[in-house]
């Protein structure tokens, strides 16, 4: 259902309506509602009927209108080809037939249409919508401008037409009477079944019916009841249908479908998708694909705007949805779409509705949920974490996982404490291990305080070989701190050796070199500094003064070293 | 929400039913198709005058003009193509007409000169019966009924297929019908309607699509002319039992509408319901499985529209009773039809029209809705259209009205059965010996 999308300035089809008609004031003015008219029925082949274009010639229709009504009496226009004319004056023109308004009235054998100055705006808006109808080229089967015009019953709006061809000359002699033209097949004569039993008559006359029992009757087929009667006319011939006539009932499924999203009729949806798995189910295979389109973008939009803001869906959407996706229509990225678009254009939290479907929608989708992860952005993470901890509260781990791969910094931070959340494991070891591998210093701090905290097995290693790369191509000095102390808290004894040999590297032997003594490198120095502080013994102290001794005009690394001691002392005291 | 707000909302609403109810297939071939048709047939008429009926420029459109009439063939059955003005009508739906030659003339000029206003193709020609059509059509119209002329010639080249039609014009409806040219003829729509019923069974059995307009427009006529005119009591003598009965039921629903004052709208959608009531038996056969084959063919007729689902509900319960155990209370077009449905029957088995309307009295409350039957028999009277009286003078009559006023109810308007017939009104005078 392909919609324009809303424009504020009227299309320039719409601007080249025929209005160079001079004459009488009430010519002119009967000229100007015509034109409006004719605008405002064609508006709907351009627009979509909520567009604000729309309104403005529905107001320019009813002013103009009733600016003549009010003025000059009863409009009373002789329908003609391809003019309008008020006693005799043709006060409307177009000659492009598929614009013109008269055409299409003359074309449905309309030949007079008269409005008098008592018209409803309810009346005025009829004839405006059988006219439109028209427009846009619908119902050709079923009905025309004349049986539309007839149907509307109008009280202040008449219309004569033509009631129809006849033949007009016999040029055979005999017979006034068009011969019957006879059936070309023959039909059994029991037809009907056998006629009913004739029963015995009892005393009748003529009674005058009460007002209130026709009423009664009126009231029995009033608009409100088609949808319910169209969902009924399904249920009722899928009840006995078998499989080949049941693929026979797709057409007519969608067409109620259609028909109910027009009206936003979202009980008689849900009810239409109840009797759709009839059958116990089994018309579910056939028919159910009919109704996945309504999960489409825009007629899912069309559903939701039906719950007001800030309220909760209602049952029947709710039982619609879930019916959807029986069907196997897909609401879950639709949903977080509309989500992520709320929270992205500043709303706090999710509406209640759209976070009750997105919650059902996710039921069973664990996996969607966590690929949805890794391209969500922050605020989504927090629905979609909520989300997951619904559908499997264990689901942590691979959710974690999944942020680290995402493009968005706060996710990846996200995912980090997943994995922290989820406990120690091989799992959630080796995913922090590839997270020291992260392009976003905040990830690798983040990974290795967590792989300390866990005691991974594997991790010292791995912070190891991460420190000595990085700091071939520039390793920072908060990084390189992080990474110190989790080398010490993971294995002090290891990571005293290996600061040792970091502090001390080992000389080169050849007699040139031996000129030109190795020195320790600044951030591999900067590292230990800050892991020294968390192992303990003598040795520790010894070198960490080494490294202040080694720093010579580094003040920067000798504040860091004097600040190791103090901390290394304070922690040694504090542990007797 | 202000009042255009609302008024957005109603339009949109209407268009979104509007397009639901289109069968865009049909819609599209029509369309296509016998534009294609029309604009082939006008260009052939005028080209061939200029070449030799087997000259090759002419081979492809003749073929075009075969495949296109042959298409729609196949679609609609029998084509009637009316050319009225600068109109074309192909099965009453109007199509887009060509472009009109250099000259002004139109289709409807090219054929009114055999004083022809269409073709009526009942079946699909062959290429060689549509060369053989041109040049009969662009032969010198015969001075003397010149249609019939065009008919004979038709013959007399193998094409038994194609027959020219009537010439055509506009008939003014309602009150704008001051003419008695312009009023509708009685006995010329009980034809139509039997037609279209016969058609519209052949059509299902046939697997075409059914076209409702023409059934609609029945309807309205029906309504405009009095669905109890006395002249519509007539049965042309070669109309099958199921169209005669469909167009009768369709008249004593529509009598039965008009006694509960429903609406226009609600008695056009019950009249089109009516003519189609029993048109599953073209499908299953006779007897029970007609009314579910009925609507579910009714159904399966593309396009939503509010008197589709009427009607097919209305099929549906034709003949389920007033209290069913299974299933609750019928629709109000079943009650309706099922009423109609019931006295069409046993007056079809040889029950006497006042018989029959004894018996649906028996039923009522327990087979019928009472109330319905209060009104179906305060518009037939106790001597309903068909009834045989002897009156006291001992003439023997057949009724020929409905109730025409509470006074008339059990005096109606009937015609002797003797020759010269007479008409007698016994509201005017006379008295009621037995019923025969």
């Amino acid at each position: 259902m392909a919609k324009v999308e809303p424009v504020t300035q009227p299309a320039s089809d719409l601007l080249e309506e025929a209005a160079a008609v001079g004459g009488t004031p009430a010519v002119q003015a009967a000229n100007a509602a015509l034109r409006a008219f004719s605008k405002a029925a064609r508006a709907f082949t351009l627009y979509d009927a909520q567009n604000e274009a729309v309104r403005r010639f529905l107001q320019d229709y009813r002013d103009a209108l009733n600016a003549f009504l009010g003025t000059h009496g009863a409009l009373d226009l002789e329908v003609r080809p391809f003019e309008l004319a008020l006693r005799g004056e043709v006060v409307h023109a177009e000659k492009d037939r598929e614009k013109s308004l008269a055409s299409r009235l003359y074309r449905d054998g309309i030949r007079r249409l008269t409005i008098q100055p008592g018209a409803t705006w309810e009346e005025e808006l009829k004839l405006l919508e059988v006219v439109s109808v028209r427009f846009i080229g619908v119902r050709q089967q079923e009905e025309d401008v004349v049986t539309l015009l007839t149907r509307a019953a109008f009280r202040s709006i008449s219309f004569a037409s033509v009631g129809g061809l006849v033949e007009s000359a016999q040029d055979d002699p005999d017979g006034a009477v068009r011969p019957h033209r006879r059936s070309g097949r023959s039909f059994p004569a029991d037809f009907d079944g056998p006629p009913p039993p004739v029963l015995p008559p009892r005393q009748f006359g003529y009674f005058e019916i009460p007002r209130i029992a026709l009423e009664g009757f009126q009231a029995e087929e009033p608009p409100e009841a088609l949808p319910g009667n169209a969902v009924r006319m399904v249920r009722e011939l899928l009840d006995d249908a078998d499989k080949e006539e049941m693929k026979t009932l797709v057409p007519a499924v969608e067409e109620v479908r259609d028909f109910l999203l027009a009206e936003m009729e979202i009980k008689h949806l849900r009810d239409l998708a109840r009797v759709v798995a009839g059958q116990h189910g089994r018309a579910a295979a056939t028919l159910g694909p009919a109704l996945k389109p309504l999960a489409a973008p825009y007629t899912l939009q069309k559903l939701l705007a039906t719950v007001p803001p800030g309220e909760e869906a209602p049952d029947a959407l709710v039982e619609l949805l879930d019916l959807l996706v029986g069907y196997g229509a897909d609401l879950l990225d639709p949903l977080l779409d509309r989500i992520d678009k709320a929270l992205a254009s500043g709303a706090a939290n999710p509406d209640p509705a759209l976070e009750t479907l997105a919650r059902r929608a996710a039921r069973g989708k664990k996996e969607r949920l966590l690929a949805r992860l890794s391209t969500a952005g922050p605020a989504l993470v927090d629905v979609l974490l909520r989300f997951l901890r619904a559908v499997e509260p264990a689901a942590g781990q691979e959710a974690g996982k999944q942020l680290l791969a995402s493009n968005d910094l706060a996710a990846r931070l996200a995912g980090v404490r997943l994995l922290d959340e989820a406990g120690a494991g091989e799992e959630t070891e080796a995913a922090l291990i590839a997270a020291l591998e992260s392009d976003a210093v905040e990830v690798r701090i983040a990974a290795a305080e967590v792989l300390a905290l866990h005691l991974g097995k594997k991790a010292f290693s791995a912070i190891q070989d991460q420190v000595v790369a990085r700091d071939a191509v520039g390793l920072e000095e908060l990084e390189a701190e992080a990474m110190g102390v989790a080398l010490a808290v993971l294995a002090p004894s290891e990571a005293r050796e290996l600061f040792t040999s970091w502090i001390r590297p080992p000389q080169a032997t050849g007699l040139l070199s031996r000129l030109v003594a190795r020195k320790p490198r600044r951030m591999l120095a900067w590292t230990a500094a800050a892991g020294l502080v968390h192992v303990p013994g003598e040795p520790t102290l010894e070198l960490l003064r080494e490294i202040a001794a080694q720093a010579q005009s580094d003040e920067e690394l000798k504040r860091r070293c004097l600040k190791s001691i103090a901390f290394w002392r304070r922690g040694a005291k504090a542990n007797g | 929400m202000d009042d255009l707000g609302r008024a957005q909302e109603s339009l949109g609403r209407s268009i979104g039913r509007a397009r639901a109810g289109e069968d865009p297939e049909l819609a599209g071939i029509v369309r296509e198709k016998g534009e294609q048709m029309v604009g082939l047939l006008f260009g052939l008429l005028r080209t061939s005058r200029a070449y030799a009926p087997d000259n090759p420029a002419l081979n492809q459109p003749v073929a075009e003009l075969t495949a296109a009439i042959a298409r729609l063939a196949q679609l609609l059955g029998a084509l009637h193509l009316v050319a009225l003005e600068e109109q074309v009508y192909l099965n009453e739906i109007r199509i887009r007409t060509p472009r009109q030659g250099r000259d002004g003339r139109s289709l409807a000029s090219e054929l009114s000169g055999h004083e022809a206003g269409g073709l009526t193709f009942t079946s699909a020609p062959s290429e060689a019966q549509i060369r053989a059509l041109l040049i009969a059509l662009n032969a010198k119209p015969a001075p003397e009924r010149p249609r019939a002329a065009l008919r004979r010639a038709l013959l007399a080249k193998g094409i038994d297929n194609v027959e020219p039609a009537l010439l055509h014009r506009f008939r003014l409806a309602g009150e704008a019908a001051t003419t008695p040219a312009d009023r509708l003829d009685p006995k010329g729509l009980v034809t139509r309607g039997i037609e279209l019923v016969e058609d519209a069974w052949d059509g299902l059995a046939e697997g075409r699509r059914m076209n409702i307009l023409p059934l609609r427009r029945v309807v309205t006529d029906l309504l405009e002319l009095q669905p109890g005119h006395d002249e519509l009591w007539w049965d042309p003598s070669e109309a099958t039992a199921h169209g005669l009965h469909s167009f009768r039921v369709c008249q004593y629903a529509l009598l039965l509408a008009e006694g509960l004052q429903l609406s226009v709208a609600i008695r056009q959608d019950l009249g089109v319901a009516c003519l189609l009531h029993d048109i599953g038996a073209a499908r299953a056969g006779g007897g029970d499985p007609h009314v579910r084959a009925g609507s579910l063919a009714l159904l399966q007729q593309p396009g939503f529209h509010e008197g589709k689902v009427r009607r097919v509900l209305a099929v549906y319960d034709h003949h389920r009773q007033i209290v069913e155990t299974v299933g609750g209370r019928s629709t109000l077009f079943g009650r309706i039809v099922h009423i109609a449905d019931d006295y069409d029957s046993l007056v079809r088995s040889g029950v006497s029209p006042a018989r029959a309307i004894g018996s649906i009295s028996g039923g009522a409350g327990i087979r019928y809705d009472p109330v319905m039957f209060q009104a179906f028999i305060n518009r037939m009277g106790r001597y309903p259209p068909g009834t045989s009286l002897r009156l006291a003078d001992g003439r023997a009559v057949r009724t020929t009205s409905v109730v025409r006023s509470p006074e008339t109810f059990a005096l109606p308007r009937a015609v002797t059965v003797s020759e010269p017939s007479e008409v007698v009104d016994l509201a005017q005078g006379g008295s009621i010996a037995a019923v025969l």
